[in-house]
């Protein structure tokens, strides 16, 4: 269950802008996640838009595999999205990435709940709170299900 | 079989056939990619940076269009492919052998051109099948042999080698030449051109041909092949150029049925114009080749017959033999294997062979060129002889691909496949894999199972790859397949198989391959433009990699496009950091430049990789510098770093004081405007208004020889420390004569034009000014900004010239090196007049950085000297105000405008040493002011009286650098916190045109606490008609202060003030101090001043003619204005003013001298003109002191003196506006029908019926009854009403018409107690049993008074008992005669007014019986 490995995880508001990318991989420069984020706005939007105005689902599943890393995607109905980079290691369930995603979810509605954030601001979020949830989730990744 | 269009024959040297090496080739490849720019198609669109870019027009432009590198790189890939053992795509089917027909020894030579036993070098390693077609050509030149003799010698050829042969006919020489002329080698000077087309065709392939052999034999590592070269030239300049029109070049899939071409060979003879071999070689061998011209003499018949030979060759021999050798193979070798023997065969083959027996090769074939790495597979790849059943299948479906019978060749190559994989023969695997791949997508009309097509493609490279490391086929399947992807419009699928060919360390064709994905992802269905932006990176940075750094930089610039403005900044980083590096490769340092400015920002880098980013933009800098410090126009630009607040930037002037723009300071300078220069100036000059006052809000002012100081915020964005050097300004002076023309003539001063004197110049050393011609600037040396620090810095100026200074920006020097400029950019008020103005954001121009330099100035400094920070309400206390002329001319015309004026009072130089509360000796002061009411907001300052140089005018000013004292008192006037603003306003000896006046802002703060609270009543004194009872009420509101009171003086102009009765000293001590919460009262007698007085004044009034009274003069003033008279300038007479002192304890504190005299008018000012605004809201209060007197007639003024003994603090209060006259209404003038009401707008009229009705139904003035009635009699009488029954006492009543203006008709009812007591409301009667009493004789009296007339009647009373009675019994009906008072106008008697009066207190007579007392006294 836990032994998938986080990467990265990046927030990415609606105008394709990054609101927070953390690395959390010790390998690979910051740099590349950047990209890896940037790039799977390409995919989501494919997904997003092939799915029609009325989107099902905001899991999104594996958007594209880069060398050896895996990259998923989620978006919440204000098209803000969610990557998550993983090394590949097992075939990941969905259900555990829908719980991962969930949670990030819950760390940005946090975030937005701030009378004081500035919802459509192309600033990056500066939070000490969101950070430290974010760093929470990516450093220990479903250790306690999160009840759907 | 169906027909086949379009088909395709390549021609080649039979030498020619093996693969050139490879390192050559790449080297050529990546030479001719290098060179290859930016296609002009591309200039046309726009660059993609977003998706919308992506559209039709961008689509409509084929991709080969938009990278001609590539479809160079592509082209010269194929042209470099050579023949490989595991396809038999480039090894030979036909082999053309041409021979000239003037040959004399035909058949010899034939045999020896080809000869079997000795073929080729290629067919010596067995792969290739030695056994092709062969078709000979007969070459027939008409200038050398007759047609006769060739067609004779290909009779013969026909007879020797069958059908295959082919007789040619073709030109040699110029056709203008005679045909008879037999001589080959006159070549003509300008030989005709049969056909433009083909002879351009030629040209352009030969040239391209010369230039790949020069690389080839300029390259070191071409010795080896000199001689194949050679060869090789002439083969290629054979008839493969020629096929070019024939169809499409081999390497363009624009027809699916053109791609694979069948080889020929045309070998051993040129068709050309050479028909001898060893001329041909002779021109081709040499390493620089003459522009020789090949087929330039052939024409159109010749042209024709190669057509048909072409056509013959392939329609008679070619297609035939291929069908012959398919039909064989396919029954001897194919259908055996496909059937279940052919497998178990297969299979036992396998099993009982003991290895691949089919090595039939010798080893070294192994090592074949194009296999790398051979010995690092643990088995080397078998290799399968051309008769090996293997090698036939593959021969075989070659063969039927090429005929494109494509689903039988996908048939044989998945038969052949198995076999090659268990013999474990990769290479021949991976070919197979590749065919079935491409075979699929020939087949399939519909493209529906694309991933099984992926599938062979992918594990065909994959087995490139990694099992024979042939990396150079993998490369060429990919491209294959990628081109077929683009041709069917799949360009989805194309970016995954580009990149699997992007792991390994060939650069450059990586980042061909990537370009291509990013390209491909603009052409899916949906475009990915992010997909695009990452691979064009990756693309760049393989580019980089293998030095293509032009590629390199347009790959990232087109990348940068995407990421730019969407605040990916770590991205944008990095784009930029690799389009500085590239840009500088290239040798572009001023885009370099333009790059790493872009990162020297505030970003989320660590420190390390800033520091990094500075080091190399400092490298590149100083390159950049060398190389242009010799050019001289080496212009300082703008550093993103340090960030300098433009909103900080400011001038701050030497006499600037408050930092924050007030809007108060505006207020008060706007004031100063209006009422500061109406009257005359000190030396008896009118004032001079001028448009503004000091530095108004556009443009700054300052003098010549005056510092200023440019003050800014600068702020390093970075994590990393820098350094700026050499901080200067840049200004820019312009004269006088240019602004006013307007033109832009201005001197610019920058750093170039710097004056050789830099010297320490200022008294402190540490300053260092640069001195230019008009002014100078300060040069601060270094600034260390550490990571994200922010500092001010200021920078001083010093204008030396008069004109106009603009302050333009900042120069320095960044880390010592980087000439950086900053252009200081600020724009003015936001303006919000117009609808655009609001709709959008428009901001006025700025010119607070644009100075006006003028003649020197006097330079005010001033201080204030022990100011208290704490006072008691009406407390006063001495400041010394210092003032300091810093400037360079004298000073004069000082005044100030305070916001507290009355808090304040202004001294003399000589009156430093006074006291506050001067010891005087009068109980009475006299005194004569100006009865108008001044304003207190302006004072001058008096100033030392200058040593006079003129002797006719005595000026006041104070001379450069001097510095003069001057006492002023303050007094805590009201409680509360305050902040007293000074407005300072001064000007130069010398007329200034530019600046008339300058202003000093200076403020001071203060906290007044409370003291006393003092209450004062007036009741008119039953003793007399002018007398009235003062009582003050004096509360001690603090808690621990004991309050010592020390004099109570009065100041009236008709009114003087007693104590009641003289008490002794010793009880007045107790009375006259508070302790702390107490209340005390003392009581007063206030009497009108005694008639001689008056008359001593009326003495003095008729000396001066014109002395009216203030009553009339205010009651004539409103007159005038009401009758729309504009003259109102008059001014009041001076009014005598009585000040009474009633000093509580010995000493007498004169009311007279300055401080105090100062504060009371302030005070009585300042109440004047506020009940005023509320009196008469309708006159604007500038026109007051022309209308109201500051003294009425019988206004009291109070002052209480007061000290604090254990704390040495002493002050007054004062009780201001205590009026004991009759109340009456100030306008005494015409009624209303009188006013004109001609007015020409009706708002004049409507205004003025406003000001009317104001003044004569004015709620806060109602007349009163003017006359004021006394009775006086004894208190007590004794009566013996024994002796005489009634009782007739004599009473005096006094009756004074108080007004001063008015006479008045009255009637005096004398009333008697029995007579309608009920009416009687007051309640002192109804307590009292009325005793009842009579008046005697006539109770009616009728008389006039005039104004100020008093009269006494003498009126009997008879009482009947003893007792107390309550004589103050009358009624007074009050009629006014306005045609007596208004001075005989034109009234009629309607305006009589009257008032019934009735007495309010009771004056009580006691009568005592005498007999009584008398009776008393006996007892």
């Amino acid at each position: 269950m836990s032994d998938i490995k986080i990467q990265s995880i990046a927030i990415i508001g609606k105008q394709n802008n990054p609101l927070y990318i953390k690395n959390f991989s010790v390998f690979h420069p910051d740099l590349k996640y950047h990209y890896i984020a940037h790039t799977s706005c390409d995919v989501i939007d494919e997904r997003v838009g092939a799915a029609g105005p009325e989107a099902a689902d905001t899991y999104l599943g594996l958007l594209y595999a880069m060398e050896d890393l895996d990259v998923y995607g989620y978006v919440t109905n204000t098209r803000v999205k969610f990557v998550v980079v993983l090394s590949v290691t097992n075939p990941v369930k969905n259900t555990v990435m829908k719980n991962l995603f969930k949670k990030i979810h819950n760390v940005y509605i946090n975030q937005v709940c701030n009378p004081f954030y500035n919802l459509d601001g192309k600033k990056s979020i500066v939070s000490k709170r969101f950070v430290a949830a974010i760093d929470a989730i990516g450093i220990t990744p479903s250790d306690d299900d999160v009840s759907p | 079989m169906n027909p086949i269009e379009n088909f395709t024959v390549r021609f080649a040297h039979l030498n020619s056939l093996e693969q050139p090496d490879i390192q050559l080739t790449s080297q050529i490849i990546s030479e001719k990619v290098k060179s290859i720019g930016n296609p002009d198609t591309l200039n046309d669109l726009p660059p993609i940076s977003k998706k919308s870019d992506v559209n039709e027009r961008y689509l409509a432009v084929n991709q080969d269009d938009i990278t001609p590198w590539y479809t160079e790189y592509r082209r010269l890939f194929f042209t470099f492919i050579g023949v490989s053992e595991h396809d038999t795509f480039d090894h030979p089917v036909a082999c053309i052998i041409a021979i000239s027909s003037s040959n004399p020894d035909l058949d010899n030579t034939l045999q020896q051109l080809y000869n079997t036993s000795s073929p080729a070098p290629i067919f010596e390693k067995g792969f290739m099948d030695p056994n092709i077609l062969k078709y000979y050509v007969l070459l027939h030149d008409n200038h050398k042999v007759t047609l006769e003799h060739s067609e004779a010698v290909f009779e013969n050829m026909k007879r020797t080698y069958g059908l295959n042969c082919h007789l040619l006919k073709l030109n040699s020489i110029p056709l203008t030449t005679p045909s008879e002329n037999n001589d080959p080698f006159s070549a003509p000077t300008s030989p005709v051109k049969s056909s433009n087309s083909i002879t351009d065709i030629w040209t352009s392939y030969i040239n391209e041909n010369n230039i790949l052999q020069n690389l080839f034999t300029t390259s070191p590592s071409t010795q080896s092949t000199s001689f194949e070269n050679h060869s090789r030239q002439n083969s290629l300049t054979s008839l493969s150029g020629y096929s070019l029109p024939l169809s499409p070049t081999m390497s363009t899939l624009s027809s699916p049925t053109s791609s694979f071409n069948e080889e020929m060979i045309f070998s051993k003879e040129n068709i050309g114009v050479d028909s001898q071999n060893t001329i041909g070689f002779n021109l081709v061998g040499n390493i620089a080749p003459p522009p020789v011209i090949y087929g330039q003499y052939l024409s159109e018949g010749d042209i024709v017959g190669v057509h048909t030979f072409i056509g013959e060759l392939v329609r008679q021999s070619l297609v035939p033999y291929m069908e012959r050798n398919i039909r064989q193979w396919n029954e001897q070798v194919a259908s055996s294997r496909r059937g279940i023997t052919g497998r178990l065969f297969s299979a036992g083959r396998r099993y009982f062979s003991t290895g691949p027996k089919s090595t039939t090769m010798n080893p070294q074939l192994a090592q074949s060129p194009y296999v790398f790495n051979t010995q690092n597979n643990n088995l080397a790849s078998p290799t399968y002889a051309h008769h090996t059943p293997e090698a036939q299948m593959r021969k075989l479906a070659d063969y039927a691909f090429m005929l494109r019978d494509y689903k039988f060749a996908h048939s044989v190559y998945d038969t052949v496949k198995k076999d090659f994989s268990a013999d474990k023969a990769w290479k021949y695997y991976a070919g197979a894999q590749e065919m079935i791949g491409i075979c699929l997508l020939m087949v399939s009309t519909n493209i529906g199972n694309r991933t099984d097509i992926d599938h062979y493609f992918e594990q065909s490279v994959n087995t490139y790859l990694n099992r024979v490391k042939a990396p150079f086929y993998a490369t060429k399947t990919t491209l294959l397949y990628y081109e077929m992807l683009k041709f069917r419009n799949l360009y989805k699928d194309a970016p995954a198989a580009l990149v699997r060919m992007t792991g390994d360390d060939f650069d450059l064709r990586s980042a061909l391959f990537l370009e291509q994905a990013a390209l491909a992802f603009l052409r899916c269905p949906r475009p990915m433009i992010r997909k695009y932006a990452f691979h064009m990176i990756m693309a760049g940075h393989r580019y980089g990699k293998c030095n293509q750094r032009e590629h390199a930089y347009r790959c990232y610039l087109a990348a940068s496009k995407i990421f730019e403005n969407h605040s990916w900044s770590l991205v944008d980083d990095h784009i930029h950091f690799a389009l500085g590096r590239q840009s500088f490769y290239l040798g572009d340092l001023d885009t370099a430049l333009k790059f790493f400015l872009k990162l020297l920002r505030a970003s989320r880098q660590p420190e390390t990789q800033q520091s990094a980013y500075l080091k190399e933009f400092l490298y590149i800098y100083k390159q950049y510098s060398s190389k242009k410090d010799k050019d001289l126009n080496f212009e300082p630009q703008e550093l993103p770093i340090p960030i300098i607040d433009s909103d900080s930037v400011r001038v701050v002037l030497s006499n600037f004081q408050s930092n924050e723009y007030d809007e108060i300071w505006d207020i008060m300078e706007k004031e100063f405007l209006e009422e500061g220069f109406t009257g005359l100036d000190i030396c008896g000059k009118p004032r001079k208004k001028p448009s503004l006052l000091g530095s108004d809000l556009h443009r700054t002012v300052c003098a010549v020889g005056e510092p200023f100081f440019v003050q800014f915020n600068v702020h390093n964005p970075m994590n990393i420390q820098i350094n700026i050097n050499d901080l200067i300004l840049e200004c820019e002076y312009i004269t006088f004569e240019a602004s006013k023309e307007n033109s832009s003539n201005s001197c610019e001063e920058t750093n170039n034009e710097e004056l050789p004197q830099k010297n320490d110049n200022t008294d402190s050393a540490d300053i260092k000014l640069i001195k230019f011609e008009a002014f100078d600037l300060e040069i601060l040396p270094e600034v260390c900004l550490q990571g994200l620090e922010k500092k001010t810095i200021s920078l001083r100026v010093l204008p030396k010239k008069q004109g106009t200074l603009k302050v333009l920006g900042l120069q320095y020097t960044l880390n010592s090196l980087v000439h950086g400029i900053k252009k200081f950019l600020r724009h003015g008020k936001r303006l919000n007049d117009t609808k655009e103005q609001r709709m959008s954001v428009i901001y006025a121009t700025d010119r607070s950085l644009d100075l006006m330099v003028t003649s020197p100035m006097p330079l005010l400094e001033v201080a204030f000297h022990s100011f208290p920070e704490l006072l008691f309400s009406g407390e006063v206390t001495k400041v010394v105000l210092e003032i300091n002329n810093k400037g360079q001319k004298g000073l004069t015309d000082l005044r100030v405008k305070m916001s507290h004026p009355s808090f304040f009072c202004i001294g003399n130089a000589e009156m430093l040493e006074q006291k506050i509360y001067d010891n005087g000796s009068l109980t009475t002061e006299k005194l004569k002011i100006k009865n108008s009411i001044f304003n207190s907001n302006i004072k001058n300052i008096p100033l030392p009286q200058k040593e006079c140089i003129n002797s006719n005018s005595t000026s006041f000013s104070l001379s450069p650098g001097n510095t003069t004292l001057i006492p002023i008192w303050i007094r805590g006037d009201r409680i509360g916190k305050h902040t007293f603003r000074f407005l300072f306003t001064y000007e130069s000896e010398d007329n200034n045109m530019a600046m008339k006046y300058r202003s000093l802002r200076y403020f001071k703060t203060t906290q007044v606490l409370p003291s006393l609270k003092i209450n004062a009543f007036t009741r008119p004194s039953t003793r007399g008609l002018n007398e009235f009872i003062l009582g003050i009420e004096i509360e001690n509101l603090q808690i621990d202060e004991k309050f010592q009171l020390v004099q109570l003086s009065s100041i009236s102009p008709s009114w003087i003030m007693s104590p009641i009765n003289n008490e002794s000293s010793g009880n007045a001590d107790s009375k006259s101090s508070i302790t702390p919460r107490q209340t005390i009262f003392i009581y007063y007698r206030i009497n009108r001043i005694e008639k001689h007085f008056t008359n001593d004044n009326v003495v003095e009034t008729n000396s001066e003619s014109n002395d009216i009274t203030p009553e009339i003069f205010t009651s004539n003033a409103l007159e005038r204005l009401l009758t729309g008279e504009k003259n109102l300038q008059s001014e009041p007479s001076p009014v005598n003013l009585t000040i009474t002192n009633v000093p509580f304890q010995d000493h007498t504190i004169s009311n007279s001298a300055n401080p105090l005299e100062g504060f009371s008018m302030n005070s009585r000012v300042q109440w004047r003109s506020n009940t005023l605004i509320s009196q008469f809201p309708f006159i604007p209060s500038n026109k007051y002191q022309n209308i109201f007197t500051l003294y009425n007639t019988n206004d009291v003024d109070l002052a209480l003196y007061w000290s604090i003994p254990s704390s040495q603090r002493q002050g007054h209060h004062y009780i201001v506006g205590i009026n004991l006259g009759v109340q009456q209404n100030p306008f005494q003038g015409l009624s209303i029908s009188s006013a004109p009401n001609r007015a020409l707008f009706e708002q004049t009229i409507r205004e003025r019926a406003l000001l009317l009705n104001s003044l004569t139904k004015n709620k806060n003035f109602k007349d009163d009854s003017p006359l004021k009635l006394v009775i006086q009699c004894v208190d007590i009488y004794e009566h013996n009403f024994e002796l005489q029954s009634f009782c007739i006492i004599p009473i005096t009543i006094s009756i004074k018409n108080c007004s001063w203006n008015k006479k008045v008709g009255f009637t005096l009812e004398m009333i008697s107690p029995d007579q309608n007591e009920t009416n009687r409301s007051n309640a002192f009667h109804k307590a009292i049993t009325p005793m009842i009493f009579h008046w005697m004789g006539s109770t009616f009296k009728y008389a006039t008074l005039s104004a100020s007339e008093e009269q006494t009647f003498m009126i009997k009373a008879c009482f009947i008992r003893s007792g107390v009675y309550d004589i103050n019994r009358w009624r007074l009906t009050v009629k006014y005669d306005q045609n007596a008072s208004g001075g005989g106008r034109n009234e009629s008697g309607v305006g009589m007014k009257g008032y019934v009066q009735m007495p309010n207190t009771p004056h009580l007579l006691t009568i005592i019986n005498a007999k009584d007392s008398w009776e008393r006294d006996q007892k």
